[in-house]
């Protein structure tokens, strides 16, 4: 009973919380520098782990689909196959789950141990809106490098996939090519960008959340990125789910 | 006439079923040092967070140069804290910004001043606290009680009215510790601000009090001059005053060993037990 109680008020305080940011973001705006700054530091921090783990996937994904399609003699849907999964489903997954695990983690650890050495009380102390100086210059940057991230991861996933399907398969390049551009519609791709944004936001809020209301000592700081990496990989496999049967039934 | 720069109205202040502040009422001279002593875990912490408005109370009222800051909208409270300079129990530095933005930064968020004026300003806060010549170094770099000067000289920045201080000597060894109180002296000195001190170190706290305020068992016990205080004959006072281990002071303030104070006594401890 005490721990439904517990997420319950965790709930709750969260809910508030992500009221607090999202009309922060519209009252407070921060100093363009700092977004410019965390969006680089997204950048720098997400796209190389980003690129790494979406080639990876990217090459999988062409090897399954081969395997299966061939059974029925369907090896010249590969392109369609890669080129859908990647863009509608994987790059957005992955973008959430980098940006969770990169900068996501980055917050939570800066902003647990602001809160645990008291320099959040300080901030406001000096006058110095919290949310306006750590936590909306973020939102701001999750919210414009999401969908780029997006595009990245689909494209390096995609070309993996051509690789894979023209060296390593031998199929036809044109082939491919044109599967993959009579199947993937750019609404697929928007789509595609919309999701990862949605999952950057909900990681961002997250992190934030759990940095913010930290508890004390270097216990308190692991317990945060603990549970903003256990939460958003959770919630974003979830959500995704619900989003994907929104968009394509 | 005495004026007062601040004024506790019968506060009252709890944590869930825990009563921290129980109908605390006191006032804190204009220009004056006060000190404000107690047994650890007694609400001192609580006590200056209320004050700069970072808690709010159950009731009561909390006066600032005659205004109640508890019935202020944001924005009001930020402009009655710019009143204030603060120097947390570690020095609560920015551990990203270098030592001079850490002093800078006030400046920049709250003054006009161009940078040289700036870097002029974090030049003589740093004079005044004993570390000059030390703008380059991050705060990783610095030892305990140098975060803690540091951490003044950017509560000085701004010129405050009224400066806080919580525990300028927990975690320090006797002679930086008397070097801090000596510090406040001369810092006192040199302005005509409040000081508001919060202390375990009992021979510094009569070294540097105009007054005296006893914690104790949430509530005020005493308060007045140093005379007063050490003349009197309450039986916790004397107690507290000669050491006498019987009432619970923690041991980790009193002989400065531990320097754990964040992750130990920090003002969140009473969140630990998950
Ligand atoms: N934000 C908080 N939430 C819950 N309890 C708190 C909070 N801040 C302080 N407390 C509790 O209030 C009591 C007084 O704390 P504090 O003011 O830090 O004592 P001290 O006199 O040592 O500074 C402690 O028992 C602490 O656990
Ligand atoms: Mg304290």
């Amino acid at each position: 009973m005490k721990q439904v109680e517990k997420v319950l008020v965790g709930l709750g305080e969260l809910g508030f919380f992500a009221g607090r940011m999202f009309r922060s973001l519209f009252s407070a705006w921060p100093d363009p520098q700092l977004v410019l700054l965390h969006m680089y530091k997204i950048g720098v921090e997400t796209l190389p782990v980003l690129i790494a783990v979406c080639v990876f996937v990217g090459t999988n994904i062409a090897l399954v689909g081969y395997h299966i399609f061939k059974s029925f003699g369907g090896q010249q849907f590969l392109g369609a196959y890669v080129g859908l999964s990647c863009v509608r489903e994987l790059a957005p997954i992955l973008t959430g789950a980098m940006m969770a695990a990169k900068p996501g983690t980055d917050i939570s650890a800066t902003i647990a141990t602001m809160r645990v050495k008291e320099q959040i009380d300080a901030l406001e102390v000096m006058s110095v809106d919290p949310f306006q100086f750590l936590i909306v210059p973020r939102l701001i940057a999750f919210i414009f490098a999401a969908p780029l991230l997006v595009l990245f991861g689909a494209f390096f996933s995609v070309a993996a996939g051509y690789f894979v399907a023209v060296y390593q398969l031998h199929l036809n390049s044109g082939q491919f090519l044109n599967d993959v551009r009579n199947y993937v519609l750019l609404q697929d791709v928007f789509n595609g960008m919309l999701k990862g944004g949605l999952f950057a936001i909900v990681g961002c809020v997250l992190s934030c959340f759990f940095g913010f209301y930290s508890q004390p000592g270097p216990k308190g700081v692991s317990r945060a990125i603990n549970l903003s990496v256990v939460t958003i990989a959770s919630f974003i496999v979830i959500f995704n789910f619900f989003l994907t049967a929104a968009i394509y039934g | 006439m005495v004026e007062y720069a601040v004024d506790f109205k019968n506060v009252h202040k709890a944590f869930g079923k825990q009563v921290v502040l129980n109908d605390v009422s006191c006032r804190i001279e204009k220009g004056k040092t006060t000190v404000i002593v107690g047994p650890s875990g007694t609400g001192k912490s609580v006590f200056l967070k209320l004050l700069v408005g970072l808690l709010k109370p159950d009731s009561g009222s909390i006066l600032v140069d005659g205004r109640d800051i508890t019935q202020l909208k944001k924005s009001e409270l930020f402009e009655v804290r710019k009143k204030f300079g603060m120097l947390f129990q570690d020095g609560a530095l920015f551990d990203s910004l270098d030592v001079a933005e850490n002093i800078a930064f006030p400046l920049r968020r709250h003054t006009r001043l161009k940078n040289k004026e700036i870097m002029k300003i974090v030049e003589d806060k740093l004079d005044q606290v004993g570390l000059p010549g030390i703008q380059h170094k991050l705060p990783s770099e610095l030892s305990g009680g140098m975060r803690k000067r540091v951490g003044l000289a950017r509560a000085l920045a701004l010129d405050p009215e009224i400066i806080l201080f919580d525990e300028p000597n927990s975690g320090l060894d006797p002679v930086m510790s008397d070097a801090i109180d000596k510090l406040i002296i001369r810092t006192k000195e040199h302005t005509k601000s409040t000081f508001i001190v919060i202390s375990h170190d009992i021979p510094g706290t009569f070294q540097i009090a105009d007054h005296i305020i006893m914690l104790y068992k949430s509530q005020v016990i005493a308060a007045g001059t140093c005379e007063e205080i050490q003349n009197s004959t309450h039986p916790v006072l004397v107690q507290f005053f000669s050491r006498n281990s019987d009432i619970p002071i923690d041991q980790n303030y009193v002989t400065g060993k531990l320097d754990l104070r964040p992750y130990v006594t920090g003002e969140l401890a009473g969140e630990d037990a998950d």
